[in-house]
């Protein structure tokens, strides 16, 4: 199977004791005031950006025009 | 090799600009695919198949099929040989599947299981399931699992052949011409999708890849590196968007390859389960439905795939009820959210790779990854696009040639539909469900679970209905 490109079909991955043996390894790290930047401001965008596509979008592709 | 001769995203493109070309002489009268072998609703096994094209009417049934088959294995083959596949394993490993592809879509189409309500007396059936021949992927997607999971070592032989993404992805494109053709007829509805399936998929973004990796680093105590391709992948893109983020933080391959294997497993399970959902309680809104498939389905292949199922289970629905709704609207709104998901997953990368880089590793003379990133765009999508345009273009300047224009684009249509069922067979072929009992995986699949059926499909459902509610498909006949 084609790898690494992004969009190619995923080769199987690792199986049994190699992926528990990764899984156990992950190390601890604390969520970093940028992870919580990142994650806070994801969301804020999304509520915000969640009334002006709304309205985008009752505005400039009304239902009722749509509707045969 | 160059990049555009060497991977499966840019032969997709390939591919499908091909196929459009070969059907696109048919309106004006030159008929070069009219012999492709086309499934019909049958009771009687001699009429399940025939040539698409009234002008090969006389045409020998067997021999449309191989040489549909023929047709299809030379187009495939090229881009194999090109893409130096083994082709000693390729060449028979995509006979058959294409025989039991094709064998599963006839089945589909047996009147008992495909014929709508509406139809059922005009062939003197007292019942039906009232599938539409569409039911031949759900029967394709069962015989791929049951191979994959049953017959492994038969599943092993068919591996060389068995791209489902190549598959789909060529489907895309071809589905771009349908849609140029769409827009023409009814621009309001193509561009409104088209916006409203924008909007929806940066609200579902923006929410489910918060929330995931979020629920990942704070819950479940997972690296920085296991938790981005981990929320990439679970939220809403799939496979392409773990490897895409992988590569945007420089992540070890065995990360986004992981969390890829589980994406496959739980978007079938996702197939099997939300199109009948949907065509329980969402009937009345079918845009809705469709929508909620792109959102909530991961990977091209399988959300595709589920708008397909849920286009034919609501309009087998709709028309006991006396409602016919044009085929394929609810696929065109699935297949543009999941081609808008594909093209922000570039965009998303960006600003990850750009946090990573300048808030977190902080490393010396460390730049952002621009070019890892463009390689991984979906190159598809770029064809998806270009046919879409290219044929709105010529049917708005030729508007006399718009019933030409559809009658090319249902043959290539006809090839779009079998790369459906290629895609269905071999994404069954893949899934196998075995790989949930290696060692380990549980707190990966746990998380996945929690976030999938926690939060991503109820919010995908509810962005769905914000943006598409009381939008619906044109009906047959215009009213």
């Amino acid at each position: 199977m084609t790898q690494p490109t992004a969009t190619a079909t995923p080769a199987p991955g690792p199986e049994g004791d190699t992926l528990a043996e990764e899984l156990a390894a992950i190390p601890y790290e604390p969520l970093l005031p940028v992870e919580q930047r990142l994650i806070a401001g994801s969301l804020l965008l999304g509520v915000a950006l969640l009334g002006v596509l709304l309205w985008a979008s009752s505005t400039f592709f009304p239902i009722q025009a749509l509707t045969k | 090799m160059r990049s555009w001769l060497s991977n499966e995203d840019w032969w997709a493109v390939w591919l499908g600009l091909l196929v459009v070309l070969l059907a696109l002489p048919a309106a004006s009268g030159y008929d070069l695919l009219g012999w492709l072998a086309a499934p019909g609703i049958w009771l009687d096994p001699a009429k399940a198949v025939g040539p698409i094209s009234k002008s090969f009417a006389g045409f020998p049934k067997v021999a449309s099929v191989l040489l549909t088959y023929a047709a299809v294995l030379g187009l495939v083959g090229l881009g194999a040989s090109v893409q130096r596949f083994d082709l000693r394993r390729f060449v028979p490993g995509f006979t058959v599947i294409f025989g039991i592809s094709y064998l599963s879509w006839l089945i589909g189409h047996y009147a008992y299981i495909a014929q709508t309500p509406d139809k059922r007396a005009a062939m003197g059936l007292s019942w039906s399931l009232g599938l539409t021949g569409e039911a031949g992927y759900i029967v394709a997607l069962l015989a791929g699992l049951a191979i994959g999971n049953v017959l492994p070592g038969l599943a092993g032989w068919l591996k060389e052949a068995a791209r489902p993404e190549w598959y789909i992805k060529t489907a895309i494109v071809i589905l771009g011409a349908s849609l140029g053709i769409k827009a023409a007829a009814a621009s309001g509805l193509v561009s409104a999708i088209m916006f409203r399936g924008l909007a929806a998929i940066i609200e579902a973004y923006l929410i489910y890849w918060a929330l995931v990796y979020f629920l990942a680093r704070k819950y479940f105590k997972f690296s920085r590196e296991w938790a981005a391709p981990l929320a990439s992948g679970i939220s809403i893109c799939g496979v392409s968007a773990a490897i895409t983020t992988g590569a945007a933080i420089r992540a070890r391959p065995v990360v986004p390859i992981m969390v890829s294997s589980l994406v496959v497993i739980f978007s079938v399970i996702e197939l099997l389960v939300l199109p009948f959902a949907a065509q329980a309680f969402l009937a009345h809104e079918p845009m809705v439905a469709a929508a909620w498939m792109g959102l909530a389905v991961k990977t091209d292949g399988a959300a595709v795939a589920s708008g397909a199922i849920t286009d034919a289970l609501i309009r087998g629905k709709a028309a006991g009820a006396g409602l016919a709704y044009e085929p394929g609207w609810m696929l065109t709104t699935t297949t543009t959210v999941k081609v808008f998901i594909d093209v922000f997953i570039g965009i998303w990368a960006l600003v990850l790779a750009a946090v990573w880089v300048y808030g977190i590793e902080k490393k010396p003379g460390q730049t952002l990854p621009i070019r890892a990133i463009a390689e991984r765009f979906p190159k598809f999508v770029l064809g998806y696009f270009f046919l879409f345009l290219a044929l709105l273009g010529a049917a708005l300047a030729r508007p006399d040639a718009l019933d030409g224009l559809k009658a090319a684009t249902a043959q290539s249509d006809l090839l779009r539909s079998l790369f459906f069922v290629l895609t269905f067979f071999t994404i069954g072929l893949g899934a196998n469900f075995k790989r949930l009992r290696a060692e380990g995986i549980g707190r990966l699949a746990l998380v996945y679970v929690i976030s999938l059926f926690g939060f991503i499909i109820w919010i995908g459902l509810a962005i769905s209905w914000l943006f598409f509610h009381g939008v619906h498909p044109p009906t047959l006949g215009g009213s």
